[in-house]
């Protein structure tokens, strides 16, 4: 076996689901300690449901893990809405040397995604969102 | 999810009973916090001893959570798993925050 894939509809409930999956398919490849690949799959699919998908559950994400060598390399699929501008955010932070009111309360998703990806591309086709990129392990399987 | 409040002299511990705080349970947590802020005085701590997990939907509700305080108030935090506290040094959001290992480690700390 060398991935895991898997096709949802768009809710919170399934996303959940999906990453029940790719935790499990970790653990059976002994890389139960793995964690960075969480956040980036966390929030790309959070993403997908609010924003594609707008919060619709008729939607349907298509998730496919392959595990390789060195790193996860993961597609995402989804019939939503394109990004803006056909392209992904920045992911820039912004200042914290400001008065608590006007503190940032968002913004963190495509920061995180960022950090913790490589070979990130997005393409739009076939009306369809297609996301892939590859999350490093963080360690050694045992 | 639940939050267990406890009070141990002046200060009062928020235990999150949850093992998640992610999009799906922002909005209850932040209705939550919200309460407990209005009800309790002096130090707050929130107990993250229990969560493996946050996104950044999660760590914007513990954010919230915190400008909720009035000035002279601020929301400390213990007991943050590797992951949780990953989340917030990457996203430098553990500056903004007093940071405890544990619930037990408040008790032991100076003021």
């Amino acid at each position: 076996m060398t991935g895991f894939e898997n096709e949802v509809p768009s809710t919170p409930e399934d996303v959940r689901g999906l990453l029940d999956g790719v935790r499990d398919a970790l653990a059976a490849r002994g890389r139960a300690d793995e964690a960075s690949w969480e956040i980036v799959l966390a929030e790309v699919l959070n993403n997908i449901v609010e924003h594609a998908y707008c919060e619709r559950p008729d939607g349907r994400i298509a998730l496919s893990v392959n595990f390789g060598t060195d790193a996860q390399h993961v597609t995402i699929v989804d019939q939503g809405q394109a990004f803006p501008d056909l392209s992904l955010p920045a992911g820039e932070l912004t200042s914290l040397d400001v008065a608590r009111e006007d503190l940032p309360e968002g913004g963190f998703g495509w920061f995180l995604i960022r950090s913790l990806t490589q070979n990130l591309e997005y393409v739009r086709k076939d009306n369809s969102n297609w996301l892939s990129f590859s999350i490093p392990y963080e360690y050694a399987a045992h | 999810m639940q939050i267990d409040a406890m009070s141990d002299q002046d200060i009062t511990f928020l235990k999150v009973d949850a093992e998640r705080i992610d999009a799906s349970v922002a909005i209850k947590f932040k209705d939550l916090m919200r309460q407990f802020s209005a009800d309790t005085e002096g130090r707050l701590v929130l107990d993250l001893g229990k969560v493996d997990f946050i996104d950044s939907s999660g760590l914007g509700a513990i954010v919230a959570a915190m400008k909720l305080l009035p000035a002279d108030r601020k929301l400390e935090l213990a007991g943050l798993s590797p992951t949780v506290d990953k989340v917030f040094r990457m996203t430098r959001m553990d500056t903004i925050f007093q940071i405890h290992a544990s619930a037990e480690a408040v008790m032991a700390a100076p003021q």
